[in-house]
């Protein structure tokens, strides 16, 4: 500060410490205003002068015009330090400007949209959109597209993931300046800001790492391994299974060795989603003498599966993940016998054999163990997805619809219209709603006709709110060109004012919502 | 024949969000027939749930509607889809002749202006009267403010007697009192300074609040020291110029009539409308909305604001659009830093601007600030637009998680210009990430106040493109 200016602030200093403490408490002696040095003296002379007798008057007048002449003196300052650099161009053009606009409103949540719409799905769709488009999040909407992202693990994934482009290069520099929207920003040295930072930042970098570059990450977490703690290394660890591969199997391999029991497990878990790695051969090998198939002999003998379950607890098990205690109520051979086939690929039985998985659930049916064994079939299938076992694990019970996510879109919606069509009770409807990717033509087709066939059912009294919930959940999945077809079927097909009725039209409202978002993004959106 | 309106400003004129949605599912061609245009007007006609269609008109210079449909709203769904319809299929409107039903009120209007026109200029001629009644009146109402002021006086003793340091112990009633007693000496204007008192000494979040370190006592003892000079030039009220004069009139918080100001010359340029914001003001259960319109001229370099009220629940009248530049005459309301201003008329259509045409550095700011304080001491701000300055980030915000919800703590800002010299930013300003992102680390123009402490950025212009800085947060929002 100037002398100017200190002198200036000493003065009001003084005329302050005198109002707070109060005119009655001041000492005679101390009365008066500082001199300055500056023009405004000459007018604090003359207030003093003017209200001689009324200390209070003398104040207040004095402290007006001081406070005046600081404000209109303040100065632009100096800046001490160059200016940042300037953000690159971007080089994609902004989104349209009805785009633009329903996602101002989807962030801010007063738009005129109807009770009801999940505004998180119809974001990540509309970011979904927008990278296919080949557009960007307008400028002045980043910063709460980012703010909101900051608080929902979807919307930063998908931001930090496939829909990278929509942030653009304004985006990515905007969010280097805030340290809450580090997951938006370019990754730069990824080893140095690997060593400092807080977990969740170092989790945050790990994680984009594995996807953009995984090996980079796998390196970065096996230099700082020994040091981390027990809970930060389990939770790296997780981080791994994004583009898992068989690059990662000797670091795992090593980490089933750990001294955290968390760790361990989770390692196990991983390697067994790897069927080349050493643990699932070695549980391809504990697995041989537990399930044999003996073909059919001659004369007329069907085919046989003859299960052995293992007497005793092998402790070479504990190392790679094998519990050995069951869970409340469950037998311990049981148990061991679950786990083991769970570790196994199933493709191993039906390649050993020669046969088709339906022929080996065949034989599965009549054994006593067959309950425990379809739930291990059905998480190894689900740990190494096979077209063919998890057709055959739905077709026996189809209560399992975590199996169909498993399965490519093309076979799972495949699977699904056939179940729609061959059941005559809401069973494939059912599968449809649990199934959370986006739909085809075709599928939407199917559903949007077993919907008005089977109508009368759903129209229950009292309502079945949570069959009507899945139902509208549906319409997020569903695809919007169908609109029209939708609306001709379901439209005035309930009894008006039933809960069913209330339900189809929220559905025709969110598909028609979705296809005006959809239109948007294409030529004729550009107005 | 060109539409000079774009679709975020056809919004901006609908009443409520209800209009907004009902009019965009109108806007379709397949909707409407007779579609039709000329180069001050458009009209159609929509089958509605009535009998006959409804026949709905557009006026396009100010803009005016007109629709035969039974709604209060103005603009009313039809005529707000009429205009939505005009910007985005203009071709569909077929150039023509106005039918009867549309000539009959564009004519109306015509002879609307002219009456208009007419009658100020009788006004005029009739001032020259004078009314008994209202001098009566006048003197009345200066007696009871003097007691008021004289009143006022012993009680700001009496604070300074007990001192600054006691304030806070005071209950609400003492300060609400003090108010009261004010309203009744016909000053609501000291009344609501009292107010202000009141939320400073209670500390009750004020509008803005500076960053800068200053203490409650130090705004306490501005505040205060600020309310003694009112006062005394209050007594001295005839002795000092007329702008001055006009200025405290204002303060103490009586009004001028619209009709006596149309009638004094007005200031004509092209006006850049650069910043709009409806705020709820008011209380004793009658709250009003406030609509502040910030002017700037492309020509003479001064800023304007247009007040409109309405009363709450009510829709405003169509006004004008923010991010276009308006051919006008303002009139000024009387001060010695004359900022409030009517529109009086209005010359060519509205277009949209590219360029903001402000000062050409900071310090132009300073000093307009200067000379505005210099005439009104009792200004609290003072806007200006300035071109081609950055927006620097200084303050790192810390990580907000496990704090309150919100929008994540405001970046600090400070704006730098083309010579290196820089002014901060109000601590208090919401967007300072969304003036980044449209700036990009480069220069941009900027609209906005400074009040002698920091800077409050209202709107800017970023790549010929204009922003507003305000995000209109709804009544229960955060």
């Amino acid at each position: 500060m100037t002398a100017r200016v200190q002198s200036l602030e000493k003065a009001w200093a003084q005329l302050a410490k005198r109002a707070i403490v109060g005119i009655g408490r001041i000492p005679r002696s101390e009365e008066g205003n500082a001199a300055t040095g500056l023009p405004v003296d000459g007018l604090m002379l003359a207030i003093e002068q003017n209200s001689g007798s009324d200390p209070a008057k003398a104040l207040l007048l004095s402290a007006g015009a001081l406070g005046v002449y600081r404000r209109a003196g303040r100065l632009p300052a100096t800046l001490g330090s160059p200016l940042p650099k300037p953000c690159r161009m971007d080089r994609l053009a902004e989104a349209p400007p009805a785009a633009g606009r329903r996602l101002a409103g989807l962030l801010r949540e007063n738009h005129p949209t109807e009770a009801g719409l999940q505004r998180a799905e119809l974001l990540l769709e509309w970011l979904a959109l927008a990278a296919g488009a080949g557009v960007r999040i307008p400028l002045a909407l980043l910063p709460e597209t980012l703010e909101l992202a900051a608080c929902r693990p979807k919307l930063e994934s998908m931001l930090s993931g496939p829909a990278r482009s929509t942030l653009g290069e304004r985006g990515a520099w905007l969010a280097a300046q805030n340290p809450d929207w580090a997951f938006a920003a370019a990754l730069e040295n990824p080893g140095e800001n690997w060593q400092t930072g807080t977990t969740l930042r170092r989790k945050q970098l790990l994680q984009r790492l594995r996807f953009e570059w995984p090996e980079e990450g796998l390196r970065l977490l096996s230099a700082t391994w020994d040091q981390e703690h027990a809970d930060q290394r389990s939770e790296f660890l997780a981080c791994l299974e994004t583009n898992l591969s068989m690059a990662d199997e000797p670091f795992l391999e090593a980490a089933l060795d750990d001294r955290a029991q968390s760790v361990r497990q989770a390692a196990a878990e991983l390697l067994k989603k790897l069927p080349a790695s050493r643990l699932a051969g070695r549980m391809r090998e504990r697995a041989d003498g537990l399930l044999v198939y003996e073909t059919g002999r001659w004369p007329l003998q069907t085919a046989r599966l003859a299960i052995h379950p293992p007497d005793e607890y092998d402790p070479t098990w504990e190392r790679d993940g094998i519990l050995k205690k069951p869970r409340a109520g469950a037998g311990e051979r049981g148990w061991w016998l679950q786990q083991i086939i769970a570790a196994a690929p199933p493709a191993y039985w039906t390649s050993r054999w020669r046969i088709t998985p339906e022929e080996l659930l065949l034989r599965l049916a009549e054994s006593e163990w067959e309950a425990l064994l379809l739930e291990a079939f059905s998480k190894a299938a689900r740990r190494c997805p096979n077209s063919a076992w998890i057709k055959a694990l739905l077709d026996i019970d189809s209560e399992r619809p975590e199996l169909l996510e498993a399965l490519p879109a093309g076979d799972a919606q495949a699977y699904i219209i056939a179940v729609i069509c061959r059941r005559k009770d809401g069973r494939g409807l059912w599968i449809a709603a649990r199934y959370r990717a986006p739909w085809s033509r075709e599928l939407t087709g199917e559903a949007i006709e077993a919907l008005h066939r089977h109508a009368p059912a759903l129209n229950t009294n009292p309502a079945d709110w949570s069959a009507l919930r899945l139902v509208t959940q549906m319409a997020y999945f569903m695809d919007p060109d169908m609109q029209e077809y939708a609306e001709h079927w379901l439209r005035r097909e309930a009894p008006s004012g039933s809960a069913l009725e209330k339900t189809f039209s929220t559905l025709l409202e969110i598909l028609d919502y979705r296809r005006k978002m959809k239109a948007e993004f294409t030529k004729a959106g550009r107005v | 024949m060109p539409n000079a309106w774009t679709i975020e400003q056809i919004l901006g004129f609908a009443p409520d969000a209800a209009a907004v949605k009902a009019g965009e599912a109108l806007a379709t061609p397949d909707k409407w027939s007779s579609l039709g245009r000329n180069a001050f007007a458009a009209w159609g006609l929509h089958q509605g749930s009535a009998a006959q269609p409804y026949r709905s008109c557009l006026e396009l210079a100010r803009p005016a509607f007109h629709c035969s449909c039974p709604s209060r709203k103005i603009p009313c769904k039809h005529a707000l889809a009429l205009f939505l319809l005009l910007a985005s299929h203009p071709n569909v409107f077929t150039p023509a002749q106005p039918p009867d039903w549309a000539a009959g009120w564009l004519e109306a209007r015509r002879k609307q202006a002219e009456n208009l026109r007419r009658k100020n200029s009788v006004w005029l001629a009739s001032q020259n009267q004078i009314d008994p009644m209202r001098e009566k009146r006048q003197a009345q109402r200066e007696t009871r403010v003097a007691s008021g002021v004289d009143e006022l006086e012993a009680w700001l003793a009496d604070l300074l007697q007990q001192g600054l340091a006691a304030c806070p112990d005071h209950d609400p009633q003492f300060w609400e009192a003090q108010a009261r007693r004010l309203i009744d000496a016909q000053a609501p204007g000291l009344a609501r300074r009292v107010e202000a008192l009141a939320a400073i000494a209670l500390r009750r979040p004020a509008p803005r609040i500076s960053m800068d370190g200053s203490g409650w006592q130090d705004q306490m003892l501005e505040a205060l020291g600020q309310l003694a000079l009112l006062l005394d030039a209050y007594r001295r009220l005839d002795r000092l110029p007329e702008g001055v004069q006009a200025d405290i009139r204002s303060l103490f918080g009586w009004t001028y009539k619209r009709a006596d100001l149309l009638n004094t010359a007005s200031i004509r340029d092209e006006w850049l409308v650069a910043a709009q914001r409806v705020e709820v003001e008011g209380n004793n259960g009658h709250s009003l909305l406030v609509r502040r319109t910030w002017l700037w001229g492309k020509n003479t370099h001064r800023p304007a604001l247009v007040l409109d009220y309405t009363p709450d629940g009510q829709p405003f009248e169509p006004g004008l659009a923010p991010g276009t530049c308006q051919g006008a005459g303002l009139v000024f309301y009387p001060s010695a830093a004359p900022l409030r201003a009517l529109i009086k008329n209005r010359f060519g259509p509205a277009a949209p601007f590219e360029r903001l045409a402000g000062l050409p550095n900071l310090d132009g700011i300073t000093k307009t600030y200067a000379e505005a304080l210099a005439g009104n001491p009792w200004l609290e701000s003072w806007p200006a637009a300035v071109d081609q300055v950055t927006p620097v980030l200084v303050e790192n915000p810390g990580s907000r998680r496990g704090n309150s919800p919100g929008f994540g703590r405001s970046a600090g800002c400070v704006i730098v210009d083309r010579d290196g010299q820089c002014l901060p930013v109000d601590g208090r300003f919401r967007e300072s990430w969304a003036l980044l992102a449209i700036s990009g680390g480069r220069p941009v123009d900027l609209f906005g106040e400074w009040n002698g402490r920091d800077f409050l950025p209202l709107c800017g212009v970023a790549d010929c493109r204009w922003y507003s800085l305000w995000r209109e947060v709804g009544r229960h929002d955060r």
